[in-house]
């Protein structure tokens, strides 16, 4: 049976338009590229 | 593909030919993300949105300068309802990519239109009011509220679902029911969704197993709500009678669109020119009307005229045949004459009545100029011969009665004498003696002096002065008498 409470926790105010800067501020743009061109630097700092 | 290193266009090679960096990892992540990519696009086409956005994601993970993938993601989110996530994802990647990107586009076309930018704002608003009912516990206002967002946007699935879980939480599985139904024909596939259908699904199949009449009525109403079917993977549901009332509504709207239209067109178009023609016609044919009227009037005048004309000229006919056929009239005088002369020839010793008939014409006709001569020659023939010698008759017994003193015979007789014939002076002057004896003295007077005038020459006539003269030639005049009788 569903829990009305625990199932309402999982819906989140949306954001007003005014505030998808913030989102854009919020949101992880790190990719696995990212990562990569890291981790080979980590190993090899001339590049 | 570039390679990260030096930004040269690499080849199938696992080294950049350029600066010789080894690009073998690099290619698989950006083969990685196509392929999440290629993915997230199958599932957008089924309406898996859900996973679609996941394949999405995982692609923009693997490479976020992956423009197709980013814009898809963007779209996904709209379509469900997540119009900031959508416009965020937009703006990232305009920025990654400002030059033909397909995001700009969208991003134009929403913030150039102020009503759908409008319908966002008041979406989100609604939604996010609808949230903070539920948590105060006010589930009827959060019902209203989430019923009004799903007016505006009925994409919105995650609206759907919270209306969904209220609804289950009332226990109206039906309502429920439907609107899990709705969500899925947005997002065939959420977690969220399915979960809140299969809890939905055994609440009804307990109920109904406890309540055989109601599971009855819900398979009739379902029957005729709406066509379930399976396309694939996807439960397909359809409502009949709605597509039916939208499709008769439709046709009734548009047919009554047309109608108006017409109506319209012959308001301002038709009707004006027929009203125009018809007051045109109107026109000639009061001018028709007027025309035929005057030539009407005019003939009417002329016949007035000539029917006035005619009356004068019988009235005058009337008034000329009155003087010829009356009494006093020529014809009548003719008549008279006639009547006279026959008893003449008749009787010629009737010359009394015959005189007196020949008296009694009137002098007028006999003068007048429409007289014809054979009248004048037969009334002067009478005149002349019955007249006079009616005269003398008259005379004669007139001098009896005056020797016979009998005075007023003798004024009668005598008078009619001189009336048969005008130029018996004897008549006339014995007339006057009888008058004188029967004391009229001033008829005497009278008639001596009408002796004098009329016949100034004649015996009578001396006679006639000397009684005018003196009263003693009066005696005188007595002795006279016997002379002139």
């Amino acid at each position: 049976m569903i829990d009305f409470e625990e199932e309402l926790k999982k819906f989140h105010p949306s954001l007003e338009v005014d505030e998808f800067e913030d989102a854009l501020r919020d949101n992880d743009i790190t990719d696995l590229t990212d990562i990569m061109l890291e981790i080979l630097h980590q190993d090899n700092p001339a590049q | 593909m570039k390679c990260y290193n030096c930004g040269s266009d690499l080849s199938e090679s696992n080294f950049c030919n350029a600066c010789g960096a080894d690009v073998g990892l690099y290619k698989r992540i950006i083969y990685l993300s196509n392929r999440y990519y290629n993915e997230g696009l199958e599932k957008a086409q089924v309406r898996d949105l859900s996973g679609a956005k996941e394949c999405l994601r995982l692609s923009l993970k693997c490479n976020k300068f992956n423009t197709e993938a980013r814009n898809l993601l963007g779209l996904v989110c709209f379509e469900m309802g997540d119009a900031v996530d959508g416009l965020s994802e937009w703006v990232l990647s305009t920025s990654y990519q400002p030059k033909k990107n397909i995001a700009a586009d969208f991003l134009d076309s929403i913030q150039n239109n102020q009503a759908k930018w409008d319908t966002v704002r008041q979406t989100i608003a609604k939604y996010n009011k609808a949230l903070e009912y539920c948590r105060q516990d006010s589930r009827d206002m959060a019902i209203i509220q989430l019923k009004s967002l799903l007016k505006l946007n009925p994409n919105m699935v995650k609206g759907h679902q919270l209306l969904a879980l209220l609804y289950i939480d009332s226990e109206e599985w039906d309502k429920a029911e439907r609107s899990l139904a709705r969500a899925k024909r947005i997002d065939t596939n959420n977690t969220t969704t399915l979960l809140y259908e299969r809890a939905v699904e055994e609440a009804i199949n307990h109920r109904d197993e406890t309540d055989p009449e109601a599971a009855k009525h819900r398979k009739k109403k379902t029957s005729k709500d709406v066509i379930e079917y399976t396309s694939g993977n996807e439960t397909i549901i359809q409502p009949i009678n709605n597509t039916e009332h939208s499709v008769a509504a439709t046709t009734a709207l548009n047919i009554a669109i047309g109608l108006v239209i017409g109506l319209a067109i012959m308001w301002y178009l038709v009707l004006p020119a027929r009203v125009k023609s018809a007051q045109s016609n109107a026109n000639d044919s009061v001018v028709e009307v007027s025309t035929q009227l005057t030539e009407k009037n005019a003939k009417i005048d002329e016949l007035q005229k000539r029917v006035d004309a005619l009356e004068q000229d019988n009235s005058e006919l009337i008034s000329k045949m009155e003087g010829l056929t009356g009494s006093d009239s020529a014809v009548g005088a003719a008549e008279t004459l006639m009547k006279a002369a026959a008893g003449y020839i008749q009787n010629p010793d009737d010359l009394s009545g015959v005189a007196q008939e020949v008296i009694d014409i009137d002098p007028e006709f006999v003068e007048g100029e429409d007289t014809s001569e054979a009248f004048k020659t037969l009334y002067a023939l009478l005149r002349e011969s019955a007249c006079r010698r009616a005269s003398e008759e008259y005379l004669e017994k007139g001098l009896a009665s005056l020797k016979a003193d009998d005075y007023p015979a003798a004024i009668e007789q005598l008078s009619k004498s001189f009336e048969l014939d005008n130029n018996n002076a004897e008549a006339l002057y014995n007339l006057g003696h009888a008058y004188r004896r029967a004391d009229e003295m001033g008829r005497a007077e009278q008639t001596y002096s009408q002796v004098i005038t009329m016949f100034p020459d004649t015996e009578y006539a001396d006679g006639a002065k000397e009684y005018v003269n003196g009263a003693d030639a009066v005696e005188g005049a007595t002795a006279d008498e016997g002379q002139a009788q």
